[in-house]
């Protein structure tokens, strides 16, 4: 699925005291199976712009098109309804959004408000917690006798089991600890992969940025400042200064080699396959 | 929807209202009450509308916002009206349809009940709209000090009250999120059949509940290893000050007062 952002603006709380420009005039582009990273600084107006497409928010001026489905001011609630059957979002803390008695009836939610059968429902719920690692055991249990990591994994089953074409995450590894937050971005460049989604990312860290998205959009102030490949932003130092934005840790050692005389001809995607390649050189 | 209400909501400033004592804003704000139910004529009425278009000015709001954000209070407005209308008799008859009569005293009681109802809401949003929270608890136990020696908890109550004046915003973020969250799994509470949106709250007051007593135990915890173990003896951050503006302020409303005694009939 193509999405298309043409023109929006967006106005909170508008004609009152509190009325703010979260977006002001913004036009970009997401397309089918590529992972977006949209960074920016707190208040910039990231949350807002993910929350536009899946009608969370309709645009105050402008339009968002979802392939032929199109997302304005006044549209309807059937039309959003649909829209969300593709478009899934994650939330920081998705673990907040667990209620029934039964982890397996809490991932069949989604699938079941979208028309799917109860029986299909529990198919797609079996599939999608075992490819989380999810252990059988728990399906039965009450999600909040989960321990926190688990009631992560089985908030994010709920919505891969609605079986979105476009995945949304919003700082999904906020509150992690390092290994749970490796394991958790590993996990959405696999699903990406096996399940040909496209992805959105919001997030702070520039090091899982530069890792794993193809394309970066930068937003200040509600706009749209910067758009354009990975490797041609994250390595630009200038521009993001400009932003008050830091490189990403392997592209800041790497300009520091460079300085002192060494050749690194691609600069690596982390941290970890820079310390790889680095130990093969000297072999 | 609920982003336009301003009933009890605060929005900082820098008014001579908002800098005012906060026992002084409740005590003006009870005397200007009893001045309400005083007003009998169109003269006196129309004072009341002066002063709190006064204040409102002095308060550096804007009329047409606050009435905009009191939308829900009109509804009672307008039931008061109709009630006055049909049900107060004397006058000279104006409709008279069989069933029902309209009379001239029905209309003026319509308006004279309405206009105080709407001062008595303004004049107390005027107090919110400027007070914070925090301020006007402190104050409350200030003054209600007294009611300790009848082994009243005045600090308990207190206590309570700005806890929870404390997380309202914080448990409104919350449903929002939970809202958004649920809705993107296609939750469907805004359409349908009643009895579907009912089964449709559930996803969204469950995990608001969980958060909630979360929040709560979480909170009780901080407090006990802080050693928080009641008023005793505590003393306050923020210690209130009563100003000269603050006796001008209620000198001026009772000589308000004495105006409007002397002009009703
Ligand atoms: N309901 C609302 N009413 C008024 N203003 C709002 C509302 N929601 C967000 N805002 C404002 O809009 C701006 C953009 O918010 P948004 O949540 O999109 O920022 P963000 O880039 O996601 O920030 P963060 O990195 O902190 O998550 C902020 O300044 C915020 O204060
Ligand atoms: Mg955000």
């Amino acid at each position: 699925m193509n999405i298309l952002i043409d023109d929006v603006s967006v106005t909170y709380q508008p004609k009152t005291p509190f009325q703010y420009h979260a977006l002001k005039n913004i036009s970009t582009e997401f397309r089918t199976g590529k992972f977006y990273g949209i960074v920016g600084q707190t208040g910039s107006g990231k949350s807002t712009l993910v929350q536009l497409l899946n009608g969370l928010i309709l645009p105050t001026t402008g339009t968002v098109k979802i392939d032929d489905l199109e997302l304005k001011r006044r549209t309807k609630y059937k039309m959003i309804h649909e829209v969300r059957k593709y478009i899934g979002i994650v939330f920081q803390f998705p673990e907040h959004q667990l209620f029934e008695e039964t982890v397996l009836k809490d991932v069949m939610f989604g699938p079941m408000n979208m028309g799917v059968s109860e029986k299909d429902a529990q198919t797609r719920a079996l599939h999608y917690l075992n490819e989380l690692h999810v252990d059988p055991a728990l399906y039965e249990k009450s999600p909040f006798d989960l321990s926190g990591g688990q009631m992560r994994k089985v908030a994010l089953a709920g919505i891969l089991a609605m079986e979105p074409k476009v995945l949304i995450l919003d700082e999904p590894t906020a509150g992690l600890d390092p290994s749970s937050h490796k394991e958790t971005m590993e996990l959405f460049k696999r699903l990406r992969e096996e399940l040909k989604l496209t992805i959105i990312l919001v997030t702070h860290d520039m090091n899982d940025v530069f890792e794993y998205s193809d394309e970066v959009r930068i937003l200040e102030a509600g706009r749209i400042v910067e758009s354009g490949p990975t490797e041609d932003i994250l390595t630009d130092q200038k521009l993001l200064e400009r932003y008050s934005l830091n490189l990403p840790d392997v592209v800041r050692l790497s300009h520091d080699l460079i300085r002192k005389g060494h050749t690194i001809d691609k600069i690596p995607k982390s941290i970890d396959e820079f310390i790889v390649e680095w130990r093969l050189r000297d072999a | 929807m609920l982003s336009s209400m301003i009933l009890g909501r605060y929005i900082p400033g820098d008014s001579v209202i908002h800098k005012m004592d906060p026992r002084s804003k409740i005590i003006m704000t009870v005397l200007f009450m009893a001045i309400v139910f005083m007003a009998n004529n169109t003269l006196t009425y129309a004072a009341l509308i002066l002063f709190v278009l006064f204040v409102l000015a002095l308060a550096k709001l804007n009329p047409i916002f606050v009435i905009k954000g009191l939308k829900i209070v009109f509804v009672l407005l307008i039931f008061t009206f109709l009630m006055h209308l049909f049900l107060t008799k004397g006058g000279t008859v104006l409709i008279d349809a069989g069933w029902f009569t309209i009379e001239s005293e029905g209309i003026v009681r319509g308006v004279f009940i309405g206009t105080r109802l709407v001062m008595l809401v303004v004049i107390t949003t005027i107090m919110t709209l400027t007070t914070s929270p925090i301020s006007l608890t402190d104050a409350i136990e200030k003054m209600a000090h007294p009611l300790k020696k009848i082994k009243v908890p005045v600090h308990e109550i207190a206590m309570m009250m700005s806890i929870s004046l404390r997380f309202i915003p914080t448990l409104m973020d919350e449903t929002d999120k939970i809202i958004k969250a649920q809705s993107s799994r296609g939750s469907t509470f805004m359409t349908g059949k009643v009895k579907d949106r009912i089964k449709a709250l559930l996803p969204i007051i469950i995990p608001l509940f969980v958060s909630a007593f979360q929040r709560a135990e979480d909170m009780a915890i901080a407090m006990e290893v802080r050693g928080y173990t009641g008023g005793e003896g505590r003393t306050s951050f923020r210690v209130l000050k009563w100003t000269f503006k603050d006796t001008l302020g209620i000198i001026f409303v009772i000589l308000f007062g004495v105006l409007v005694w002397w002009l009703r009939t």
